[in-house]
């Protein structure tokens, strides 16, 4: 079977205009997030200019040493694991909401969140953990293990053939999910009043126990996952027209799916472990990425992580500015710095029309 | 050895066999066969068999070459399946959702791929369309975007499950046309249909399926007989051909019992 001769130049020519737009798009979005990073090593209760900031960022030597301080010490922690986090969640989502055909799909639907939690809680009240980790990462080390642990089950689950389609895989993450919950329910119910207040601040998701060799974990993890995730891309985006039809294209599902979760679960994995529970960023990361560069997974999955950046540094912001003076935890932010900016986008992607 | 041939194909879901070492031979290049039945005898299983979607034993041999034993690469690049569900609430552009039929897999061959990706949209008149949303197109666009995904890797072997369900007169003769036109460009086209007088119109062969095995296969005016109807679709009825031999369907009872005049 032969098709005709190509024609249809200005087609081709609107196409190619369209792929233009998209990555100026992404170039946008990249300095946004760059925005959202720099006011937010700026903002503190020591008010810096932006000027400042940048002059102690890339000549720490020339300002004086107690600016040079807070910048490095203080702030830039903070504000990289700001921007790794969001991307590492929002890609996490983005993922996961092709894998499974499920816009509501994000790190939190399959568990992962509260497993991570339930680790966390057996560390800080019960003092469990793997034997050798040093103190101060016992509860990072225990909720990544967590997270693991149900992406490890859903897998097999996954795996199970003729059993396993995405209906199932979402079905068996909430029933984890709330497993998971009504155990750390459990330890919160026999826990001491500090322990329970240490488990419920990191239950808000936090920023405060930043430090650049989480923050540097978190850049590996996404060095690591995202060239993967983008070498996919075709293959991602033919699972958006349905698994059957994806199949017909010759590409390999339940391959495609494993490795997706795989890379999924070591995104929330680490994010989850140093942060906390941050619940909105996988989920509306990749919902404003799609409004804004559409689902063509080449630019669909940078968009995720751009926005996801970009969400997390000015919530990161927000989070100081509130209440002056008090450093609110993330997690509690995310939703009210995403929101506002999911509507505006919905609301102006549907004028454009 | 050209041409399609299906031996001892069994196929189903979960354990249940839905298809039954079913056996069809002798269609021929440059012809397009219709698979008709009433609803559960197997149409949409089988297509799936042959297209490798789901687990099957048998052999499906195409040019003398049994499609079941080869790797999902070279399967795709022989065969173009169109799904009888749309997808829906998909960000992609008609033209994007073409593209991705063509880069998702590796042996997609050598020319250009934009221009293919042109090529089958106009092959379905939607050249127009190629930077439109997906999701604004109506049903029936939305059908003919899905075939020039199926026909843009130009497989040797088309199958479409039940194309013309979602369209109106004026599409459903659209499609029927251009699965003739591929066709007769020398592939073999197998179509699903429910519709008997789109398929005495349009195929060379009708292959009628029955609880998961092959009941008649031939042309429409010796396979559409009474008996046939009678035991397969539970009715009364025959097909009829106008004067100027244009098919039509002439069913008066329903009821297995019913028997034939």
């Amino acid at each position: 079977m032969t098709v005709q001769a190509p024609g249809g130049a200005p087609a081709l020519a609107a196409h190619d205009r369209r792929v233009r737009r998209r990555l100026a798009i992404l170039l946008l979005l990249a300095a946004i997030a760059l925005c959202g990073f720099v006011l937010d090593v700026s903002t503190g209760p020591a008010n810096l200019a932006p000027g400042q900031v940048l002059r102690a960022l890339l000549d720490p030597g020339g300002v004086g040493r107690g600016l040079a301080s807070i910048v490095w010490d203080v702030r830039l922690p903070i504000a990289l694991l700001a921007l790794g986090v969001g991307a590492a969640l929002s890609l996490a989502g983005a993922e996961m909401q092709t894998v499974l055909d499920n816009p509501l799909a994000s790190p939190f639907t399959l568990g992962m969140s509260s497993a991570a939690t339930f680790g966390a809680a057996l560390a800080i009240v019960l003092d469990l953990s793997v034997p050798g980790v040093p103190q101060g990462w016992l509860i990072s080390v225990n909720a990544f293990l967590f997270a693991l642990l149900s992406a490890m089950l859903l897998q097999m689950l996954a795996r199970l053939r003729g059993i396993a389609g995405p209906e199932t895989i979402v079905l068996f993450g909430i029933a984890l999910l709330f497993s998971f919950n009504a155990l750390v329910a459990l330890i919160q119910f026999v826990a001491s009043e500090q322990a329970l207040q240490q488990l419920v601040f990191w239950t808000l998701g936090s920023l405060s126990r930043a430090s650049f060799d989480k923050a540097g974990a978190v850049a590996l993890v996404i060095a690591v996952t995202l060239p993967l995730s983008v070498a996919s891309s075709w293959q991602l985006t033919a699972l958006r027209l349905g698994e059957e039809r994806a199949a017909s294209f010759g590409v390999p599902v339940g391959r495609l799916r494993f490795f997706a979760l795989a890379r999924i679960s070591l995104l929330t994995g680490t994010a989850v472990a140093f942060v906390g529970v941050i619940g909105f960023v996988g989920l509306i990361g990749p919902h404003i990425a799609r409004l804004l560069v559409g689902e063509d997974h080449r630019f669909f999955l940078p968009g995720s992580v751009l926005a996801g950046a970009a969400l997390m540094a000015f919530a990161s912001v927000a989070s100081k500015i509130i209440v002056p003076g008090v450093l609110i935890p993330v997690g509690i932010v995310t939703a009210l710095v995403g929101i506002p900016a999911f509507l505006a986008i919905v609301l102006t992607s549907g004028r454009r029309g | 050895m050209s041409g399609l041939r299906i031996r001892g194909l069994s196929a189903g879901y979960r354990g249940r066999e839905v298809v039954r070492s079913l056996d069809l031979e002798g269609i021929a290049p440059g012809t397009v066969t219709a698979l008709v039945g009433p609803n559960a005898a197997g149409k949409s299983t089988l297509l799936r068999a042959m297209a490798g979607l789901i687990p099957a034993s048998g052999s499906v041999v195409l040019d003398g070459e049994d499609l079941l034993a080869l790797d999902l690469d070279a399967r795709s690049a022989r065969i173009g399946f169109m799904p009888q569900s749309l997808p829906h609430r998909v960000s992609l552009s008609v033209f994007e959702s073409v593209l991705v039929a063509l880069k998702a897999s590796g042996g997609a061959g050598r020319m250009d791929p934009r221009a293919r990706v042109m090529a089958a949209l106009d092959r379905v008149d939607l050249g127009d369309l190629a930077n439109e949303p997906l999701d604004r197109l109506s049903g029936g666009q939305r059908q003919l975007a899905s075939l020039a995904q199926a026909i843009v890797r130009e497989p040797r072997l088309l199958l479409l499950d039940e194309p013309t369900s979602a369209l109106d007169l004026g599409h459903q003769f659209a499609v029927m046309s251009m699965a003739r036109s591929l066709a007769e460009a020398g592939g073999i086209v197998i179509v699903v249909l429910h519709d008997l007088v789109l398929a005495a119109r349009w195929a060379d062969r009708v292959a009628v399926l029955r609880r998961g095995a092959l009941r008649a296969f031939g042309p429409a005016d010796d396979v559409l007989t009474p008996e046939v109807f009678a035991d397969t679709w539970a009715v009364r009825g025959r097909l009829m051909r106008s004067p100027l031999g244009v098919p039509y369907l002439d069913v008066d009872a329903i009821g297995r019992d019913t028997p034939p005049e």
